[in-house]
């Protein structure tokens, strides 16, 4: 069965369905019609739709993180849920929130202020980077080490699977063991099992009171013993990062919240557990990551074991004269590079392989494989891919393994 | 079951890891959950990942269904055996292997107990959060099947939080690593979804858990109430003003005389009683707990006791506990359910539940985990008296409706097993249910992974749903069930 704009126009609208330009779809893919569905029965229909056209779907948010994985085998039509943009309900006092998948981060994070509450959710560009977008990609910052990752806050998900199936799976309260717990599995899929329309989100109380500090480890083999220091101490910040770029020493910051005593209290004992001199720092230090991305660059994120942070570091430095990275002590190194350095991601694998460690490119990567080689569990991902979009309707090839 | 096939897992495992004596069978028949008992045909208990790979390779080969069973504490059947089929027992895979604080973790096998993993490491300052009350005899495999959570989990996160990486022997005898020590293995997570899935995708044969750095200070205050609805008023009031405690429980006064009569906790005599446990850096607890008073006094406490050292902080736990078996002490028999409900509904679906009691002539004591909303309605009743099991079965479904009407879940930490499944279809429409079979399909084709759990079907052959009849090791006085 061919399909034109009008099937999907019948659907949403034709004010909803345009042409697509370059930069509405993944780089490398060609696609042709940007539709925009006002709801999820809409959402439904269009993969219906598209699914019965042999057509190939990109769901897609506020578009900050198209670049994510490899260039899609097929895609003709780009999903766009900005109009999916309700804040079902913020029930704050079981701090939680519903929201629908094209909620802009910022714009939610508004809306829960109000209630002095807000989600551990980040990315750059928040005013544009929307909740389904920052799930699909499981993307995140500074404040994992004390919210966790963006799975641990997702208590359900609604999504629309390849065959138009509208299926619901965890719940809205922060509780709950119910039957598989498939927010887990959607959380980092990038929408290549199903399009994330609405979530239900684990809220945290805003602090009442925050202090950055900064410390100035020196040599790399002061920074090691600085975060082991850091990691054995008994504070508990809510955020700590590292700034670094080739030839400059780092920076590492730290925040930490609670009464403005116990505070007080948490740098003295990072000063004493880290022997070293603490500087109150401007909060717009945790903007380092985001200004990673002001200029085009090859943007990689590198893991590790956390212990291995150093090391990973320093395999980094060795590989290349000119990067800029924001590190965390969760084990995650966000890099900037120029992109003549993508030679270096090859043996940059290799050596992070060591800790467990991974690779993935994040933006400007061109020919150079995104995610790195599959492991053991591949097969088993494949035949998830396989029960939930046997035709290859969402983003075919985009993901690990050619999923 | 065949002889060739018991050869089969001879020659596999050794004989001394098969058990085919009917008696020593019976053992296996059921889990925590005593309504529900099956005899397996067979039982093996492989002492490495390797055996346990080979016993799985021999149930795919033969088609035989097959169950993983730790310490068999599971509250919702999900360790009852398929009377065909095989248990796998993975209590002799109990080795701590590795400590690796430089990364925080730990890697074990399934068989050992939630408990020993905290005292493994807490000479070196650390904690395992998830604190199910069996911590002190069920296993960390148990708890990877059943996501357990426990008092701690409103702070600390659930099983689901604190598992890093799983090796896993998949239902077709395949051998994968799930997850890892890393952050964010590139892929789905695999790990994420294994968790809490029943031994329905697979068996658990090593895992890498994360551990906790444990808080500077620790203060755990006990507020005597006239009412459950004032206890709920003060957590509703602790949480409204930002406090993140790391425990928040209430007992109401069954529990508390079921309780006190058990353990002799020296609960205060009172209506319902508050648990706050807050933990953290010294002067923000002691800041806080200030305010906890503050509140708890303006919500009706008339009594505030503040457990000043570890061991008052113990009793205090103990008794809390220890509250599921203390039914023992003024009800013959209870069903205990697990229904999660918004934190904000609790006082009126606890009235509910109060009223649906009295209509059942039934009495109902709660205890439960005030901060998430995890409920833990005991019906009490009297097996002996005729019609009595029906109605407490019949209240405790009411019961679970209850909390699916007010928008939460039928299980908040015990799991759907055998004993939910039903009620898996009133909270899940059916494109929801068949989701979650692609996941089941893509693991497990044949269904040979503890078949017949979680999800609604009817019921099979073979199982007793009958009265409870107290097992062999109960009546020796050998074991007891919590």
């Amino acid at each position: 069965m061919t399909i034109d704009a009008t099937a999907f126009a019948a659907i949403v609208g034709a004010d909803h369905v345009t042409p697509a330009q370059a930069a509405d779809a993944p780089p490398g893919a060609m696609v042709r019609w940007v539709v925009a569905p006002g709801d999820v029965a809409e959402v439904a229909a269009v993969v219906r739709a598209a699914a019965a056209g042999g057509l190939a779907v990109v769901p897609r948010g506020g578009g900050t993180k198209l670049a994510r994985g490899n260039p899609p085998r097929r895609a003709d039509v780009v999903l766009a849920l900005h109009r999916l943009d309700r804040v079902v309900e913020h029930a704050h006092g079981d701090m939680t929130a519903t929201v629908e998948a094209g909620v802009p981060l910022a714009a939610l994070q508004r809306q829960l202020a109000r209630q002095r509450q807000f989600v551990p959710l980040e990315s750059h560009m928040p005013e544009r980077a929307t909740v389904g977008g920052v799930l699909a990609t499981a993307d995140s910052g500074a404040l994992r080490l004390r919210y966790g990752p963006p799975r641990d806050l997702v208590l359900g998900v609604t999504v629309v699977l390849a065959d138009g199936t509208i299926a619901r799976s965890g719940g809205k309260v922060v509780k709950n063991v119910a039957g598989y717990d498939l927010p887990k599995l959607m959380t980092g899929a990038l929408g290549t099992l199903g399009v994330l329309v609405a979530a239900t989100l684990r809220l945290y109380p805003s602090p009442e009171h925050e202090v950055t500090i900064g410390l100035d480890p020196g040599d790399p083999a002061a920074l090691e013993r600085m975060l082991s220091a850091l990691r054995a101490a008994p504070v508990t910040p809510t955020a700590v990062q590292l700034r670094l770029a080739a030839g400059q020493p780092a920076a590492l910051d730290v925040r930490v919240a609670g009464t403005p005593a116990a505070c007080d209290e948490q740098i003295a004992a990072i000063a004493t557990a880290t022997a070293s001199i603490v500087t109150p720092r401007d909060p717009s230090v945790w903007q380092a990551r985001a200004a990673l991305w002001h200029e085009p660059a090859l943007m990689l994120k590198c893991t590790t074991r956390p212990a291995q942070l150093g090391a990973a570091l320093a395999h980094l430095a060795a590989l290349t004269p000119v990067w800029r990275a924001v590190a965390y002590p969760t084990g995650i190194i966000e890099v900037a590079l120029p992109h003549a350095a993508s030679a270096i991601v090859a043996p940059l694998r290799q050596a992070l392989a060591a800790s467990d460690g991974a690779a993935v490119v994040l933006a400007g990567g061109g020919d150079l494989e995104a995610w790195g080689p599959a492991g053991g569990d591949a097969a088993i991902m494949q035949r998830i891919k396989q029960q939930f979009d046997p035709q290859g309707v969402f983003n075919p090839g985009r993901y690990l393994g050619g999923i | 079951m065949d002889q060739r096939i018991i050869d089969a897992f001879g020659r596999a495992l050794g004989a001394s890891c098969v058990i085919t004596d009917p008696m020593q069978l019976r053992t296996y028949e059921c889990d925590g959950l005593t309504n529900f008992r099956v005899i397996p045909a067979l039982v093996v208990i492989p002492t490495c990942a390797a055996d346990v790979q080979a016993a799985v390779r021999i149930c795919h080969d033969e088609r035989l269904p097959f169950v993983a069973r730790g310490a068999g504490t599971g509250l919702s059947g999900g360790a009852l055996p398929v009377a065909d089929g095989v248990v796998i027992s993975l209590t002799r895979l109990n080795r701590i292997l590795e400590v690796d604080l430089a990364n925080e973790c730990i890697v074990v096998e399934p068989g050992v107990i939630n408990a020993h993993v905290t005292r493994h490491v807490s000479a070196a300052g650390y904690f395992y959060a998830p604190d199910p009350s069996s911590q002190s005899v069920c296993t960390i495999g148990g708890n990877i099947a059943e996501n357990a959570g426990g008092a701690h989990c409103l702070k600390y996160g659930f099983t689901v939080t604190h598992v890093l990486a799983l090796d896993v022997v998949l239902p077709d005898g395949s051998l994968v690593t799930l997850g890892g020590r890393a952050p964010d293995r590139p892929g789905y997570d695999l790990a994420g979804v294994f968790v809490g899935s029943e031994g329905t995708l697979g068996i658990v044969t090593r895992a890498c858990l994360r551990l906790v750095k444990r808080p500077a200070s620790i203060q755990t205050l006990l507020a005597a109430f006239h009412s459950t609805d004032d206890a709920g008023a003060a957590v509703g009031a602790i949480i409204g003003a930002g406090i993140l405690p790391a425990a928040i429980e209430i007992m109401d006064r069954l529990s508390i005389v079921a309780a006190e009569a058990a353990v002799h906790a020296g609960y205060p005599e009172c209506g319902a009683l508050l648990l706050v446990e807050l933990d953290g850096p010294a002067s923000e607890v002691d800041a806080l707990m200030v305010r906890v008073n503050a509140l708890c006094s303006a919500c009706g406490a008339w009594e505030q006791r503040l457990a000043a050292s570890d061991d008052e902080r113990a009793v205090v736990w103990r008794g809390r506990k220890a509250a599921f078996a203390a039914m023992g002490r003024i009800s013959p028999n209870y069903i205990v359910q697990d229904g999660v409900i918004p934190r904000t509904a609790l006082a009126a679906v606890l009235r509910e539940i109060h009223a649906l009691g009295e209509q059942a002539g039934l009495r109902v004591a709660n205890v439960f985990h005030a901060g998430d909303g995890n409920l833990h309605p005991l019906v009490l009743y009297d097996r002996k008296v005729p019609g009595q099991e029906h109605a407490a079965e019949a209240l405790s479904g009411e019961i679970l409706r209850i909390c699916i009407r007010a928008g939460g879940s039928i299980t908040g930490e015990h799991g759907v097993g055998m004993e939910k499944r039903a009620f898996m279809a009133e909270m899940f429409a059916e494109p929801d249910l068949d989701t979650m079979q692609r996941v089941r399909c893509a693991f497990d084709p044949l269904r040979l992974a503890n078949p017949d759990k979680v999800f609604p079907r009817p019921r099979l052959c073979g199982e007793k749903t009958g009265p409870y009849e107290p097992h062999p090791l109960e009546v020796a006085g050998v074991a007891e069930f919590f």
